[in-house]
């Protein structure tokens, strides 16, 4: 039966990606999970070894990225949400585009990020073989629960696993209130020379290389040879080259991102002379970056008023751009320094007025997809391949 | 008098989804108006002399863990000086969480009972998992005739504007007026239309976003209120972003 629904949607994602109906990332899978809630399970028995499992608010993407790199290199075959598609239809889609139509294939391991509410609805169904948890904090909170509803779910799911790696950051308090049997814990310790900057990356580089070195013992070195190449992944450090303007992507999802980014930011820029660093704040408020903008305020007012020491000018966009404008007024930063710009398509002539500047570009997610587009489906930018 | 001395209630526990913005809020509008301000955090530990001589009262929502740490000194420590204080037409800002509190108990989803500062009249009932919390955007205007013409006199503006998130219900049990009459979102327990509670110098609402960010004219409204004068009174400054700000989330609300 399983069988069945495999090979019937494996057609359907087939067709949606011929016809241009999407990527096929989520609706086969979402499909799949209606014919049989517990498909999930079966998919996971295709793989040789197990599935890793990677959650927390923020890092996610990043750190499966980099893990899913590593296994790479040891020539053992993974399967992967590329789309970041965190859901689980998203991670039975990734199955479906994989197993072959008729037979189990040869997969080594599924490597997944994992939407933090989420977690609780893949461990009903499956046993992985590690789970890592990276961080928590407030993250939309109109669309997820309070945190300690999501520490709860979490630590419930945890006592029906056994034989699973549990990988926590050792420096959360929250997530050290999660009980184990056998927990390994990371945090900044091990220091890297990465092209992913930032302390929150130190950590996202240092629990892919516990997990690493969980799977492929006594070879360390190799590991943090393949780490330390790995290169920033969409709109995550990302950088594109534009006019001659070098236009550095960091995602801004919610305060404590945005603290994290704007602290790089004051170090980065701080090498450039003042009048060359400008900085643009997408705030975008869909379903998909959270409806409720209040978390601006919650950003540390002492960051933002550090960076604009170091900046000409801070440009804001977005359907919400009033807001962020008005917050950095409230903030201390005079009104002369902030640009308002109040679509897109402007935001493209905006940037045809700058040469040779750095642009930092702070978007929430869905303003980062569009600004992303402009720069690569424009064919304007020459993108620093990541 | 010239001068606003804000006490901030559990700065660390109630401070969700931005409410710390309506202190930043008060206090540049302040430096910009030539006010001198004063802040002191209000926590479990700090002393009555600190705060007993305060003028204008915040206090917001938190998760209800955080709720339930300060609730026991809220109620033994502080409840009779919010009550003198309200009786004294002292001026507050009492979001969401701070706002059911004032009320005579908030009855929890097993139907047990806690007991609020019995401020007010009212209580809330949370709806647990058997009701969808009410969350989004809201817009509505002002019942109170003589704040509601004030405002609209002075700035053109009557509305207000935020961003609900809550689970509870509040009844009132006597005829209180409401801050606002809503176009757009539930507001106190999603059968009425009515929002908030307005009574002597104490405004409660359940708005986030914060309030004062998208809501200046109610900063002024408070702050002048504090000074027992009228916000016409008030310095002339530049409020062309915040009146943009206002306008254009209050239509893209109504979409």
């Amino acid at each position: 039966m399983n069988r069945l629904i495999h090979i019937f949607l494996k057609i359907l994602q087939l067709i949606i990606k011929k016809f241009n109906y999407g990527n096929g990332s989520t609706i086969p899978g979402h499909i799949a999970i209606k014919l049989n809630k517990n498909i999930l399970k079966w998919y996971t028995n295709k793989l040789n070894n197990g599935v890793i499992l990677i959650t927390g608010t923020n890092g996610k993407t990043t750190t499966s990225h980099l893990i899913k790199n590593g296994i790479d290199s040891f020539e053992k075959k993974v399967i992967f949400s590329s789309t970041g598609a965190n859901l689980e239809n998203g991670i039975v889609s990734s199955f479906i585009d994989s197993i072959p139509y008729f037979s189990k294939g040869n997969n080594d391991y599924g490597v997944f990020e994992v939407d933090e509410l989420n977690l609780k609805i893949l461990l009903n169904n499956i046993s992985p073989l590690s789970i890592v948890f990276l961080n928590l904090s407030r993250d939309q909170l109109d669309r997820y629960a309070e945190l300690e509803v999501i520490l709860n779910s979490w630590q419930t799911s945890l006592e029906k696993l056994t034989n699973t790696n549990i990988f926590i950051y050792k420096e959360d308090l929250l997530l050290n209130k999660l009980v184990f049997d056998k927990i390994i814990y990371f945090s900044n310790e091990l220091k890297f020379t990465s092209f992913l900057k930032g302390s929150f990356n130190e950590i996202n580089i240092n629990a892919s290389y516990k997990v690493l070195e969980s799977l492929f013992p006594k070879n360390q070195d190799k590991i943090k040879k393949v780490l330390e190449s790995f290169k920033p992944v969409f709109g995550r450090g990302e950088k594109f080259i534009y006019n001659n303007n070098e236009i550095t992507f960091l995602l801004n999802k919610n305060p404590s991102s945005f603290n994290e980014n704007l602290k790089l930011v004051i170090d980065l820029s701080a090498t450039y002379p003042h009048n060359n660093n400008i900085v643009v704040v997408g705030l975008n408020n869909n379903i998909a970056d959270g409806k409720d903008i209040s978390w601006i305020y919650d950003v540390q007012e002492n960051l933002l008023t550090n960076l604009d020491r170091n900046i000409d000018s801070w440009v804001c966009l977005g359907n919400r751009y009033i807001d962020i404008a008005t917050r950095l007024k409230y903030a201390g930063i005079k009104e002369e320094k902030t640009v308002l710009i109040d679509s897109f398509l402007k935001f493209k002539s905006f940037m045809d007025g700058f040469e040779g500047k750095n642009i930092w570009v702070l978007p929430t997610y869905t303003s980062m997809l569009t600004m992303r587009s402009i720069f690569n489906e424009s064919n304007l930018g020459k993108s620093i391949k990541a | 008098m010239n001068k606003i001395k804000m006490a901030w209630f559990y700065p660390h526990e109630l401070n969700l989804y931005g409410d710390r913005g309506n202190v930043e809020v008060i206090k540049k509008r302040c430096e910009w108006f030539g006010v001198d301000f004063e802040l002191v955090e209000v926590t479990k530990l700090t002393n009555k002399n600190k705060y007993i001589d305060c003028n204008l009262v915040f206090m917001g929502g938190g998760p209800d863990s955080e709720q339930s740490l300060v609730y026991e000194d809220l109620i033994q420590n502080k409840k009779k000086f919010l009550t003198d204080y309200y009786n004294n037409s002292g001026v507050g800002l009492f979001i969401c969480g701070a706002y059911q509190l004032l009320g005579k108990y908030y009855q929890l989803s097993d139907e047990t009972k806690i007991d609020g500062l019995e401020i007010f009249d009212f209580y809330t009932k949370s709806m647990g998992v058997k009701d969808k919390r009410f969350v989004g955007n809201v817009v509505g205007n002002i019942v109170n005739p003589e704040i509601s013409n004030l405002l609209e006199k002075n700035y053109k503006i009557s509305s207000v504007i935020g961003f609900e998130n809550h689970g509870g219900r509040t009844y009132f049990s006597k005829d209180y007026e409401p801050f606002l009459k809503l176009d757009i979102g539930n507001g106190n327990n999603g059968e009425t239309k009515n929002e908030g509670l307005v009574s002597k110098g104490f405004i409660c609402s359940y708005l986030h976003g914060p309030i004062l960010h998208l809501n200046f004219h109610i900063a002024d409204f408070l702050i002048a209120s504090v000074l027992s004068i009228s916000v016409a009174d008030l310095k002339q400054i530049d409020n062309k972003l915040e009146i943009l700000l206002h306008k254009t989330n209050k239509n893209l609300f109504k979409r």
